[in-house]
């Protein structure tokens, strides 16, 4: 198969993906432990579920504790699929929020740390800096998830996520 | 709007290899975008960073490099001719020639003249519609973040990208091609064997 074809049939890792660390941050309050440090990250107030069948609605929570609710999970049993979720990362007293997509997986509404620089050159390499910064922890937690997936217990954290998404 | 400030969206691509700065400016001034001209729909090449009016007259230098970052912009500037505007006067146009001609039926060729002589007249009192994306390249990750999350956008950034830089392999970082970097290739194997799976319990 071809590098395209393998990016359009496992696009889902995106999805399961978002919906792992969704799981993870609930059930370990938020804590994660990176190759730089501890990292808290916090579902915020916006979460999309979208029904990929013929005739299914999308589920849009925004405002209050999504991520907490019962509506949340009720929108997984009915089969739909976490696509876009508003997530708080925090580090060293510093925080980033960003809306993480999943179709196709990218990062949105990306508010930095406050940058103190004045000129644009070093504003652009601060925000940048920053960037780097806050895709590296993602692609950590990318990674841990992939990592659980090929040499972990994905049997195991998958019965975990169902009887939490069940409960 | 994004790398300097304002609303960050983006998406990311991988580059084989980032060539030496000279060639980057060589071939950026090669693409460069040169204006919008009257008998074009769009106008597309790139462009220097915040510089909205006037992008046509200056070459790259060497300032659109900051550390191991270079940043520039995707300009696509397009006539923004009213849709209502255009269809009032090919219909005045139209009409005048049934009532000059005498015909009960209008041939296509007369509908498609008459589209484009109104739409040429209308450009000569229009100002052209720019869309400016910033991109940001990181010639030692070879990372290039794209500032927008439209599929056209991101389309035409990947054909003039890799219009400029014939041999750097341009790759769109997704859940799949993030997942398989820096592995081997049995772990290659078993991630594309991985099959989706159900967070829903099964029905016993």
């Amino acid at each position: 198969m071809a590098l395209a074809d393998y990016i359009v049939s496992k696009a889902f890792f995106a999805r399961e993906f978002l919906m792992w660390l969704w799981h993870k941050s609930v059930s370990c309050d938020g804590v994660f432990n990176i190759h730089s440090g501890v990292i808290e990250v916090l579902f915020d107030d916006h979460m999309v579920f979208t029904g990929f069948l013929v005739g299914t609605d999308s589920t849009r929570l925004a405002g209050g504790e999504p991520a907490e609710s019962e509506e949340a999970r009720l929108a997984v049993r009915e089969g739909k699929h976490l696509t876009e979720a508003k997530v708080t990362i925090v580090r060293d007293a510093r925080s980033w929020t960003v809306t993480l997509k999943t179709d196709p997986f990218a990062l949105a509404s990306v508010k930095l740390p406050a940058v103190l620089s004045k000129f644009d050159d070093e504003k652009i390499m601060e925000r940048m800096y920053l960037l780097d910064e806050l895709e590296s922890m993602i692609d950590f937690m990318f990674d841990e998830y992939i990592g659980e997936r090929l040499f972990g217990d994905w049997g195991s954290t998958l019965d975990e996520i169902r009887d939490w998404v069940s409960n | 709007m994004g790398v300097v400030s304002g609303n960050i969206s983006y998406r990311r691509y991988w580059v084989s290899r980032s060539p030496g700065k000279a060639d980057i400016l060589t071939a950026l001034n090669g693409r460069r975008f040169r204006g919008l001209l009257q008998d074009e729909d769009q106008a597309v090449g790139w462009a220097p960073v915040g510089r909205l009016i006037d992008p046509v007259s200056i070459d790259f230098g060497y300032d659109i490099f900051m550390a191991s970052y270079a940043a520039f912009a995707l300009r696509r500037d397009r006539w923004a001719v009213p849709a209502s505007l255009l269809k009032s006067r090919v219909d005045e146009s139209l009409h005048m020639w049934l009532l000059q001609t005498g015909n009960k039926k209008i041939p296509a060729y007369v509908r498609i003249e008459a589209k484009d002589t109104a739409q040429a007249l209308l450009r000569r009192e229009a100002l052209p519609k720019p869309q400016v994306v910033d991109i940001v390249w990181d010639l030692q990750s070879n990372i290039v973040k794209v500032w927008s999350l439209s599929k056209e956008v991101n389309e035409l950034f990947d054909a003039l990208f890799n219009l400029t830089f014939k041999d750097v392999g341009l790759i769109p970082l997704t859940a799949y091609t993030i997942a398989i970097s820096n592995k081997d290739k049995p772990s290659i194997d078993e991630i594309n064997g991985i099959e989706a799976c159900s967070f829903t319990k099964p029905r016993e």
